[in-house]
């Protein structure tokens, strides 16, 4: 007992170069950016967020606690949070302000999304997720306007705790896993023929176009369908491969299966589905799965040179 | 204290904190029945379909059982899991809820084999015409509004009886904004239509798909224009 809670102690203390926390922390700024600027145009805000008494459809009551304090769901309470998370958005992308930036966007996204639920989507969640991970750690060590700020360079060689990125590997496979648990209609087991995705894909509020085509590739739903229910009930064999990976010291086939399966996955949904900005969201968590040094040889491989070696001290 | 002091008692403050946010995220994923909890929505012929599907594949494995009693047996089971995990996951809501670390994953758990569209007609000289039929090229009055997936998504909820209310509230939103945007309009009928999607089999028969219109509310638009005697006399 006494082996594991210091194993866990030691587990939880491990740090590593802050490049692939830094490339997570760019790609949650972009989608909140895309979450919002999405619900900005053809007068969707101002319908679905704003009290009925100020121009919106319905009563909103108070909001959260921030809305409340703030005054409520007014036009100006509500284009206000609006352009701070947008702010805090762009400063996640540049890398400026630390902690406290993610937790302004992370506080307004949870102020605007709460407003009415009955508009609200998973991505939602899961975005407000992945800024609660940007809160615990330090995502602006390096890559960023802080440490141009702080310590004279745009990327540094400051080590920073690697367990918030290893709780966002837990919490893409929660995805996943929960997902697939919640998943008991007959139709996506073989009790139903494996008939889920032909008929989700009929259904006009989440198509991106007419999809009566399917039928004459029904066999391919099918097997879509298995594939994605397997895949989904099969997520937390990813932490254990993880963890073989770790106790042999070199990547595995495991883990790149899987990240090629969810990128299969999501780039199906993006081109048939409109799910709005889950796919660019879940892309975002899948950075999790690769290490600094993973990132650093991929800038290698595209570029020739990773940032930190391009960088000059000023 | 000294730096390095301080730094031996956080990692082990850290270890709860870490191990408190990992369980809180695993137990709210739990599969929460909460939300299909409802009786009138059970009755809806999709959910029906399931049951008797899953009714049908028990029977022939052995397990004979009616739609009817499993109905009765999933729906106790539903209330038994939500009160257990209510009992669970209450304590962490603050946490869920100021944090943001809610986890509803419950997506796509069943295609609905019985979708409802909206659509919206208006009243020109006695004559209905439509206005907007949902993915329509055609009938595409604020077409992009009606695309958004916010939207899509808040209208697919409407299309279940239990947000009845909710649905009035945009119906009526929806027949102040074509008031405005359709001057030569009188009224406004909105409404869903409701149809069976097709097999692969009905499509390859060339079959079309068949709708009725469903929660159909109609608004007479002269009390959501500015009245004009008052504006005169501004």
């Amino acid at each position: 007992m006494i082996r594991a809670y210091r194993s866990l102690v030691a587990f939880l203390d491990e740090r590593e170069r802050g490049e692939a926390l830094a490339l997570f922390r760019i790609a949650v700024g972009v989608a909140l950016l895309v979450d919002l600027f999405a619900t900005a145009p053809d007068g969707v805000l101002s319908a679905i967020w704003i009290d009925i008494h100020h121009g919106g459809y319905r009563p909103l009551g108070h909001g959260n606690y921030l809305v409340h304090a703030l005054g409520g769901p007014t036009p100006a309470v509500v284009w206000g949070l609006f352009a701070a998370t947008s702010a805090a958005g762009v400063a996640l992308i540049v890398g400026f302000g630390g902690r406290v930036t993610a937790l302004v966007a992370a506080q307004g996204l949870l102020a605007l999304s709460g407003l009415n639920g009955h508009t609200r989507g998973s991505y939602d969640a899961l975005l407000s997720n992945l800024l609660w991970l940007l809160v615990l750690s330090a995502s602006t060590a390096t890559w960023s306007l802080d440490a141009r700020l702080f310590r004279g360079r745009w990327s540094t060689e400051r080590l920073v705790p690697a367990w918030p990125r290893r709780v966002g590997i837990v919490q893409l496979v929660l995805v996943y896993f929960s997902t697939g648990l919640h998943k008991i209609s007959a139709h996506w087991t073989p009790a139903g023929g494996f008939s889920a995705i032909y008929y989700i894909l009929q259904q006009p509020s989440w198509h991106r176009f007419d999809m009566t085509w399917l039928a004459y590739v029904y066999p391919l739903t099918q097997i879509g369908t298995a594939v994605t229910w397997c895949f989904e009930l099969l997520s937390p064999v990813l932490l254990f491969a993880l963890w073989r990976e770790r106790r042999r010291g070199r990547p595995g086939f495991y883990r790149l299966g899987f990240v090629m399966m969810g990128l299969l996955l999501h780039t199906g949904i993006l081109v048939f589905m409109e799910v709005g900005p889950f796919t660019v969201i879940i892309f975002a968590l899948y950075l999790c799965l690769f290490g600094p040094d993973e990132v650093r040889r991929l800038f290698d491989a595209t570029y020739g040179l990773s940032p930190s070696r391009c960088s000059t001290k000023l | 204290m000294t730096s390095q002091s301080a730094r031996r008692i956080w990692r082990h403050v850290r270890v709860p904190l870490v191990l408190f946010h990992v369980a809180a995220i695993v137990l709210m994923s739990t599969p929460d029945p909460g939300p299909g909890l409802n009786r009138s929505a059970w009755k809806n012929p999709t959910v029906q379909d399931e049951l008797s599907a899953w009714a049908e594949r028990l029977s022939g494995l052995g397990l004979e059982v009616t739609p009817e009693a499993l109905e009765a047996w999933a729906w106790d089971r539903a209330v038994e899991l939500n009160r257990a995990r209510d009992r669970v996951v209450s304590p962490l809501r603050p946490y869920h809820e100021y944090a943001g670390v809610r986890q509803p994953w419950n997506m796509f758990v069943a295609p609905h084999r019985n979708p409802a569209v909206l659509g919206v007609d208006v009243l020109v000289e006695d004559e209905w015409r439509p206005l907007y039929r949902a993915r329509s090229d055609e009938h595409d009055y604020r077409r992009a509004f009606f695309d958004h997936d916010r939207i899509r998504a808040m209208l697919f909820r409407y299309g279940w009886s239990s947000f009845r209310m909710s649905y009035h509230d945009f119906a009526r939103w929806l027949a102040k904004q074509i008031a405005v945007d359709v001057p030569e309009a009188t009224k406004a009928r909105v409404f869903f239509s409701r149809y069976r999607t097709l097999s692969p089999e009905e499509v390859k028969a060339g079959e079309e798909t068949k709708a009725s219109r469903d929660q159909a509310v109609v608004f007479d638009l002269a009390p959501f224009r500015p009245d004009p005697s008052a504006e005169a006399a501004e």
